[in-house]
């Protein structure tokens, strides 16, 4: 504490100018602060530099090989040649299913959470559960996947069950993310509707719902973002390593963006130095499009609340 | 009748009311508006309680596709212990002691990594920056954050692997220091962000109190912010920690996936996540190799369920205040319910509450049932972990209640 100690201006006549002036104590305390607040910026950008060297590399490397042909055509010689049509569309697939079931259910659930639910022990026990949902690996996903859609439920290896596998592993996004936001509506919108004589349901359904759109929004880009990366929950419940078909259905495999990317890079033989990166490059420039989306609703509605 | 009623003009107040006035059963009349709120809540409530029904059943499916294993053939201490993992020749050796090292070496590596880096991060964004600058340098973590695993493998696998090789001319690339280094940066912007929100938890006052003594910004963080958002950094932590230990994808390419347990930083290694992802596509399913796959998959679970449960109850158990004579004794409530948790079986978690009697009874029950009684020191552990420290105190510690 001796830092915070200011001299006594009797023993030390040179600082008797003025009473305001600082002691040399409280210049000290100044550098160091200073010291800490650039030394403090320069590892918080050692840490944002990794992220734009990534892409600039990605950037650099992959962008040649990225046309509209690429993205368009399908894939031969066992991914080494050719495009990646196939695999985007199988992404779309297998999103679209992880949505479907999430999105609602996560919903739901927010609902439950943020206006009916009382601080009781099944409270408790759901936000546990949400939180180690949340943390569970993503290989033990997969786990799951094959065990209660591949073999419990018979969907087989097929779109639907690596979408579902997808969807548990996504569902904690949606409840944190539109809890977050139906919190944030003011208690006294809820209770002016109270008092015109609205149910719950109809108060949440024609007042707190809509002025919560942008944390939805917000849950089904960051469920998006997720499904479209992750490799592991998919690799083993639906994803194949190589098909020169677009899925037919539901019960059909497909390829998919991410683990194509895996196995291009890991497993196929004679693949382009440019191939892998091209693919990543599309990853990446998929999800982080998706992340640019959310946070200009974000900055956009931030800007436009009026409580 | 009843329609007419609610347009009818309210009735001039009586001085003495003698009945319930027109407009009264209107007010709990089982219209269409009171059945759809009826269903609704029935549906949110099937919601919110489909987290908890998830989570046990991934317990549960990965447990039924290892029991037959687990039962028969398997020795947990020679599955924990064993050094040798040579799942594919005769005959098989199951010893995952390798993979947990593997585990424990890139886990560390990661931590050393990326705590420093988030924790600065943290400090610098949420005490220093302001405004235009402090949104974009919120942008970038986040765009750090959304980095798909598989992506960073494939940094790891062309970019890190060589510049490790250079420049400290080692001859294998794809070692623990290179996964080290890509998951330290994967998981610095998750302890980032919990961090900053452990430091915009501290009470504005405090703050306003210690710059009125004259303190400068960084005396402020360093004595006043910093000590009171201990806990809150601790959970961010351990949720990185649980985080760089789940990982799968971007540690199989980064790692070189060697089944050995690594002895420095430069030599390859192979993670328990890796290891069910790289053999899950091989084994036959529902051979022996298949089943122990799903093993580790249990104990990955499980590990990663009590980080999580220890790190949620640092940051909710901390935000109430404790209320005053309370606890006069400290509460062992997260000792006993993750050890009940991971050790229930024995009755290890009743041991450590004073219940002798109540641990042999459970060490009995389990060897006697061939350890399916170890499902009650589970539940125990998830009873005790979901209670708050006063009330498991004045439960299990003054009341001394013996079954859940």
């Amino acid at each position: 504490m001796t830092t915070l100690d200011t001299n006594d201006p009797a023993a030390d006549p040179e600082v008797q100018t003025s009473v305001f002036a600082a002691s040399p104590n409280e210049h000290k305390a100044h550098t160091v602060q200073q010291v800490f607040k650039i030394g403090f910026l320069a590892v918080t950008l050692l840490l944002l530099i990794p992220a734009a060297a990534i892409l600039g590399v990605l950037v650099f490397k992959g962008a040649p090989g990225l046309t509209w042909e690429f993205l368009t055509t399908k894939p031969t010689d066992n991914g080494a040649a050719g495009g990646i049509s196939t695999a985007l569309v199988g992404t779309v697939w297998m999103t679209g299913v992880a949505l479907a079931f999430s999105l609602p259910l996560g919903v739901a659930a927010a609902i439950y959470l943020s206006e009916y639910a009382r601080d009781n022990w099944l409270t408790r026990t759901i936000n546990v559960a949400i939180v180690n949902l949340a943390g569970v690996p993503s290989i033990v996903h997969a786990l799951f996947g094959i065990g209660a859609f591949v073999y419990f439920l018979e969907f087989g290896k097929s779109v639907l069950a690596a979408g579902c596998t997808l969807a548990v592993m996504t569902l904690p996004v949606v409840i944190v993310s539109t809890r977050e936001s139906m919190q944030a509506v003011p208690q006294a919108f809820r209770d002016a509707c109270w008092n015109m004589g609205a149910t719950r349901w109809q108060t949440i359904w024609k007042v707190v719902l809509p002025n919560s759109g942008s944390g939805i929004l917000t849950g089904l880009i960051l469920v998006v973002c997720r499904a479209v990366g992750e490799t592991a929950p998919i690799m083993f419940t639906g994803a194949v390593f190589f098909r020169q078909f677009y899925a037919s259905g539901l019960f059909d495999k497909s390829m998919a963006l991410s683990y194509h990317l895996f196995s291009v890079s890991m497993h196929v033989k004679d693949v382009p130095e440019h191939v892998p990166y091209t693919v990543a490059l599309t990853l990446i420039l998929v999800v982080l499009s998706m992340n640019a989306v959310a946070i200009y609703f974000r900055m956009k509605l931030r800007g436009k609340k009026k409580w | 009748m009843k329609k007419k009623s609610t347009l009818t003009p309210t009735p001039r107040p009586q001085l003495v009311q003698t009945h319930e006035p027109a407009w009264a059963d209107a007010l709990d009349r089982r219209d269409r508006a009171w059945a759809l709120d009826l269903a609704a809540r029935l549906l949110v409530l099937v919601g919110g309680i489909s987290a908890i029904l998830f989570i046990g059943a991934i317990f549960l499916f990965i447990m039924t596709e290892g029991l037959d294993f687990m039962w028969h053939r398997m020795e947990l201490s020679s599955l924990l212990f064993g050094s040798r993992w040579e799942p594919t020749v005769d005959p098989p050796e199951y010893g995952a002691l390798p993979l947990i090292m593997g585990t424990v070496w890139i886990t560390a590596v990661a931590m050393i990594i990326g705590v420093p880096l988030a924790f600065a991060a943290a400090v610098y964004v949420g005490e220093f920056a302001r405004g235009r600058q402090r949104e974009w340098l919120k942008i970038g973590i986040e765009i750090l954050a959304a980095i798909p695993s598989v992506v960073w493998g494939v940094i790891g696998l062309y970019v890190m692997a060589p510049l490790i090789k250079s420049t400290f001319g080692v001859q294998i690339g794809l070692n623990v220091l290179n996964a080290g280094i890509i998951l330290g940066l994967m998981a610095a912007p998750i302890i980032a962000t919990i961090a900053e929100d452990a430091l915009k938890a501290v009470p504005e006052g405090y703050r306003e109190a210690a710059e009125s003594l004259g303190a400068t910004r960084w005396q402020v963080i360093w004595k006043v912010v910093l000590p009171h958002a201990r806990p809150g950094l601790s959970a961010a932590v351990l949720l990185g920690v649980g985080r760089a230990f789940g990982e799968t994808i971007a540690v199989l390419m980064a790692s070189g996936h060697r089944l050995m347990a690594p002895e420095s930083v430069f030599d390859s290694a192979a993670t328990l996540t890796a290891t069910i992802a790289a053999e899950l596509g091989e084994a036959a399913v529902g051979s022996d190799h298949y089943q122990v796959l799903f093993v580790l998959g249990l104990l990955l679970f499980l590990i990663t369920f009590s980080v999580n449960l220890i790190a949620d109850r640092i940051v909710r158990g901390r935000k109430a205040a404790p209320a005053p004579g309370a606890a006069d004794q400290p509460s062992r409530r997260v000792l006993a319910g993750v050890l009940g948790i991971l050790l229930g079986g024995a009755g290890v978690h009743r041991f450590i509450l004073g219940d002798r009697f109540g641990g042999f009874l459970r060490l009995f029950l389990t060897i006697n049932t061939f350890g399916a009684a170890a499902v009650i020191g589970l539940i125990e552990g998830i009873l005790y972990l979901t209670k708050s420290d006063e009330a498991f105190v004045q439960t299990y510690q003054v009341n001394k209640k013996s079954w859940f």
